[in-house]
C-alpha cells in the first residue's frame, strides 16, 4: 500500500487535524468523537496531532536545559516540503478537497516519539503504518533534527498518582473555581491522566 | 476587591446592534459575558463530549448536566477507561472509581442550598479582582461549530495562569477553554466537540451506570465545612500567600481516601483560582516530597508535623509550593 493510499486513515486522519484545528463541520462532529471515545488508536492520533500543533505555534513550553526542542521540531517541519506538514498550518482551503494528501501523520508520529523521548512521557506505541507513512524525506529531517545523544532522564519521573490524590481533587472539585472546574472532574474520571502526576523539579529554593 | 468595567466589548455591541436595527440584545461586557457564562454552565440542560487535552494527552468525557425546578444534577464519565464517573446533585457529589473498587462521596453544606456559598463567591465575575486579571473581549470566533464570542482573562503577574475562552454566542456556555501558563503558552485546553442544549433532559440520563454495592465507600460528614471563628485560632493554615489569595474556608472530617481517618481541607482563592490545602494524617503509602503536575493542575507535598501537607490547585507551580511551605498548625505559629 502506497503512502497515499491508506483509504481506511486519510480521512480520519484529516477529522483528526481538522479537529485540533476547529475546523471540523459541526455535522461531522458527533461522529467523530463516538469514533474517538471508541478507538484508542485515535486518542493516541489525536494527542499527537493536538502536541505537533502545539509546537508548531510555539506553545507548548518546553523547560529542558540545553534543549530547544520546539524549535529544533520547527526547524525540521520548516525544512519539509510543503505538503508534508500537518493541517495546524495548512489553510482551510486545503480541507475543500476530501483527498486530503498530506502524510503528516508521519511527521506527527515523529514528532510524538521525539517529544516522549525528551519529554520522558509515557510513551504510546506508533503503529508500523504511522511509520510507514512518513516519507524518506520526512524521516531523515526529522532524525536529524534530533539531538545526536538523546540526553539523560528529565529530573522528572512519573509518579503513580494513587487514590490519595484522587480523593484530593474530588474534595478541591467542589471550590474550583468556574473555569476549572471541569478540567478538574475530568482529571478525576479519566484514569490514564490520574495515574500521570508527574514529578517535578524543585521550583524554588527554601 | 475592585471590579473591572471595561467598556470597548460594550461600544462594539452597541455599534454593531445599531447597524443591524436591532435592540441590544446581547451581552457586551466582559462582565455581562462571564457573568452569563456562570448562569449557563449552572443553570442551563444540556449535554455533549469534552475533549480535554493536555502536555500531549486527549481524553474524552460526556458530560450530561441537568435542571429541573430549579435542581441541578449532573453526570460526568470518562468515555474509555475504567469508565469512571462523577454524580453532583444538590447533596453531595459521588465519585465512582471502577478500577479502585470505591466511590468517594462529599456531601455538602447541610443547608439545603443549591450550592456551597463559597461557589457562589467564586462563579460571579465580580469577584475577579482587577489588580489579578484583566477581562478582554477578543471579537468573534468559532467553537464546536458554533458561533462564538472570545474572551482573554489575563493574569496580572505570575502566581496565577490566564485563560482565552470561546463562548458560544447565544448561550455564553464555554465551549473552549484554553489554560495559558505565564508565558502564555497553552497548557490545557477543553473543547465541547459536540453540545446539545435542549429544554428538558430525563432524569436518567444521570444516573450513575456503574454497579457500586460491592465497592469501598468514603463519606465526607455533612457539615465537614462548619468550623467556628474560634476554631480556625489553633487550625492549620498557610502563613504566607501570594498577592490576592485569601482563606475562603475550612473544611474538616473529610474521608481521607487512604484509610479514612479525617482530612482537614483549607481552601484559598484569589477569586477566580483556587487552591486546596489538605492536612492528612494517613502517612502509608504517602507520596514523596515534593512537586507533582498533570495539565494545568500543580500540587506540592510534604511531610511536617506527622501530618501530609499536600497543596493542588489550577496554579503555577511556584503557587502551590509557596502555599504549601507555609503551611504549619496554629499552636506552631502562636509559639513564636
Amino acid at each position: 500500500m502506497s503512502n497515499e493510499e491508506t483509504p481506511m486513515n486519510h480521512p480520519i486522519d484529516e477529522q483528526v487535524s481538522a479537529f485540533v484545528d476547529d475546523e471540523l463541520d459541526a455535522h461531522e462532529l458527533p461522529m467523530f468523537t463516538a469514533q474517538v471515545a471508541r478507538n484508542p488508536e485515535l486518542r493516541r492520533r489525536l494527542s499527537r496531532y493536538a502536541l505537533i500543533g502545539d509546537c508548531l505555534r510555539g506553545d507548548l513550553r518546553l523547560d529542558i536545559p540545553g534543549l530547544a526542542m520546539a524549535d529544533r521540531v520547527r526547524e525540521a517541519l520548516d525544512a519539509e516540503p510543503a505538503a508534508a506538514r500537518p493541517a495546524a498550518q495548512a489553510h482551510p482551503a486545503a480541507r475543500a478537497g476530501s483527498h486530503w494528501r498530506r502524510p503528516a501523520l508521519g511527521v506527527a508520529a515523529g514528532v510524538a516519539i521525539a517529544a516522549a523521548l525528551l519529554l520522558n512521557l509515557p510513551t504510546a506505541p506508533v503503529p508500523q503504518q504511522d511509520l510507514a507513512a512518513t516519507g524518506p524525506a520526512a524521516t531523515v529531517t526529522l532524525a536529524a533534527a534530533l539531538p545526536a545523544a538523546v540526553p539523560a532522564p528529565l529530573p522528572q519521573r512519573a509518579a503513580r498518582a494513587d487514590v490519595r490524590m484522587t480523593n484530593y481533587l474530588v474534595y478541591h472539585g467542589e471550590y474550583a473555581g468556574m473555569l476549572s472546574s471541569r478540567a478538574v472532574a475530568s482529571r478525576i474520571v479519566d484514569q490514564d491522566s490520574a495515574t500521570r502526576w508527574v514529578r517535578q523539579a524543585v521550583l524554588t529554593d527554601d | 476587591m475592585t471590579s473591572l468595567r471595561l467598556s470597548i466589548g460594550a461600544c462594539l455591541g452597541l455599534l454593531l446592534a445599531a447597524g443591524l436595527g436591532r435592540p441590544v440584545a446581547l451581552a457586551a461586557e466582559p462582565a455581562e459575558w462571564l457573568d452569563r457564562m456562570a448562569y449557563a454552565v449552572e443553570f442551563l440542560n444540556y449535554e455533549g463530549t469534552l475533549v480535554h487535552t493536555h502536555g500531549g494527552h486527549a481524553s474524552v468525557l460526556r458530560i450530561v448536566h441537568r435542571v429541573e425546578d430549579g435542581v441541578v444534577t449532573e453526570r460526568i464519565a470518562s468515555l474509555d477507561g475504567a469508565g469512571r464517573e462523577i454524580i453532583r446533585d444538590a447533596r453531595e457529589t459521588t465519585c465512582i472509581l471502577p478500577d479502585q473498587e470505591m466511590v468517594m462521596v462529599d456531601q455538602r453544606e447541610a443547608t439545603g442550598e443549591q450550592q456551597s456559598p463559597l461557589r457562589q463567591r467564586v462563579l460571579p465575575y465580580a469577584g475577579i479582582d482587577s489588580e489579578y486579571y484583566q477581562v478582554i473581549i477578543e471579537g468573534p470566533g468559532r467553537a464546536a461549530g458554533r458561533r462564538a464570542q472570545r474572551l482573554a482573562v489575563v493574569p496580572g503577574d505570575d502566581w496565577r495562569y490566564g485563560y482565552r475562552l470561546w463562548l458560544d454566542h447565544a448561550t455564553a456556555m464555554p465551549l473552549k477553554v484554553q489554560v495559558n501558563g505565564i508565558d502564555g503558552e497553552v497548557i490545557e485546553q477543553l473543547l465541547f466537540a459536540s453540545i446539545d442544549l435542549p429544554e428538558q433532559i430525563a432524569e436518567e440520563r444521570v444516573r450513575a451506570r456503574n454497579p457500586t454495592e460491592s465497592f469501598t465507600w468514603r463519606r465526607s460528614e455533612a457539615g465537614a465545612s462548619a468550623v467556628r471563628e474560634e476554631e480556625l485560632e489553633t487550625a492549620w493554615r498557610a502563613s504566607a500567600l501570594p498577592p490576592g489569595f485569601e482563606l475562603m474556608t475550612v473544611r474538616r472530617k473529610l474521608a481521607g481516601a487512604a484509610t479514612g481517618e479525617p482530612v482537614e481541607q483549607l481552601v484559598y482563592s484569589d477569586g477566580l483560582a483556587t487552591v486546596s490545602v489538605f492536612i492528612d494524617s494517613a502517612m502509608a503509602d504517602a507520596p514523596e516530597d515534593g512537586a507533582y503536575q498533570i495539565g494545568a493542575a500543580n500540587a506540592y507535598t510534604l511531610r511536617r508535623d506527622g501530618r501530609l501537607i499536600t497543596a493542588v490547585g489550577e496554579v503555577p507551580g511556584v503557587t502551590v509550593e509557596t502555599i504549601a511551605k507555609s503551611v504549619q498548625s496554629g499552636g506552631a505559629a502562636a509559639a513564636r
